[in-house]
């Protein structure tokens, strides 16, 4: 169960700095660049936070699947 | 029993609710598409969703067993089984949620056809939308009603759980907020209760922000054909609802890193059967740890002279409940 937990949250980190790739670079864009930085920022933050809460998430993930103590 | 007849009254009334709404959608009289339908059929819902989740907080509330510590081999009850199966569902509610609502926002954002019919991607979102309200509807009633406070800071004690935070924190944080406000570190981090400062003084208040916003503006945004909403109001209602649902995303990494760390783990596995090893609350739950020790001796000493005292009530509960 630790294992399967381990990947469940691997990939919704994986997917989450995916999403906030897609964000950020949709935020970035032409497209929203002529909108103004109102309607910028939200995906441009956004993109940015996902990727960085992704992070420790991915790392705990992998101390969870190698750990050998479940008190470790 | 009266109870059980609420309960039974509250399913009723959320099935006829539900039925008249599908009748008439079903019957052709009005000129719905799938996704206008499904928006009138959960709008008109939602008085019977709440209603039942209220019906639901109260059956819970009312049948729960103040007094009992309830501990057998090595272990301890953390969370009742209906804790266990409505976070549970909760959990099933917010990703549905966040997977098609990331959808809807990322096919606008990238102005990108969807290979997925997009009414089928809208019912779903219902669907959960619906579970959630429940949920958050029936522990915010059970809650109110036992006035179950272990996921707060407590009256009082916002000074004493913020130095507990700031010692749980990574010591470059902990010191920062410690500096911050003002905190002494030197004295030694109080005893942790049921949950840790942690998931009492940021996870959880983040969790009531989210979700509040989430499912007021969702509720909002869904009663718009029923209900007129100025324009402006439903700009800003809708942009909420978007932010909401990024933090939602956010709070669930966040909530998944916190909880998927190893040391953590026989807390994961409380969540999902309830239980938790005696000699892990006694290392990191010290203060939940002698809370349930003085119980014990309370109900131990009221066995042996019953008209001496009257069992107290365990802060936190530790109760089975129903």
């Amino acid at each position: 169960m630790k294992y399967l937990w381990a990947l469940l949250g691997l990939l919704y980190a994986l997917l989450s700095i995916y999403v906030g790739y897609l964000f950020f670079t949709a935020g970035t864009g032409a497209r929203l660049s002529q909108k103004g930085l109102l309607l910028q920022a939200p995906p441009v933050l956004g993109g940015i936070a996902l990727v960085l809460l992704a992070l420790p998430l991915i790392w705990n993930c992998v101390r969870l699947a190698t750990s050998r103590s479940s008190t470790a | 029993m009266n109870r059980s007849i609420l309960l039974v009254l509250g399913v009723v009334l959320l099935a006829v609710g539900l039925g008249v709404s599908y009748a008439e959608w079903a019957s052709g009289s009005q000129p719905w598409g799938q996704l206008l339908g499904d928006n009138f059929l959960f709008a008109r819902s939602l008085p019977f969703t709440i209603g039942f989740g209220i019906v639901f907080g109260f059956w819970r509330a009312s049948g729960w067993r103040w007094s009992r510590v309830e501990a057998r081999a090595g272990s301890i009850r953390r969370f009742a089984p209906s804790t266990v199966v409505l976070h549970a569902l909760a959990g099933v509610a917010v990703v549905a949620l966040i997977a098609t609502g990331g959808w809807q926002y990322l096919k606008g954002l990238l102005d990108a056809e969807s290979p997925i019919y997009m009414a089928t991607v809208y019912r779903i979102h219902y669907v959960a939308a619906s579970l959630l309200i429940f949920v958050s509807v029936a522990f915010l009633s059970d809650w109110l009603l036992r006035g179950e406070r272990s996921l707060t800071l407590g009256k009082g004690q916002g000074i004493r759980g913020l130095r507990g935070l700031a010692h749980e924190l990574p010591k470059p944080l902990g010191t920062t907020l410690a500096y911050l406000l003002g905190l002494d570190l030197r004295r030694a981090a109080p005893p942790t209760d049921e949950f840790t400062y942690y998931e009492r003084a940021v996870s959880f208040p983040t969790w009531e922000l989210t979700l509040g916003l989430i499912i007021l503006t969702g509720a909002i945004k869904a009663v718009r054909y029923i209900y007129p909403i100025p324009g402006d109001v439903l700009y800003w209602v809708s942009a909420v609802h978007v932010g909401a649902g990024v933090l939602l995303g956010l709070k669930l990494l966040d909530h998944l890193r916190y909880v998927l760390a190893p040391s953590r783990w026989p807390l994961m596995v409380a969540m999902a059967t309830g239980w938790v090893p005696e000699s892990y609350v006694k290392r990191f739950h010290a203060g939940w740890f002698a809370q349930l020790s003085s119980s014990q001796a309370t109900a131990g000493a009221a066995a042996a002279s019953p008209a001496a005292s009257t069992p107290s009530p365990v802060v936190g509960s530790a109760g089975s409940g129903s």
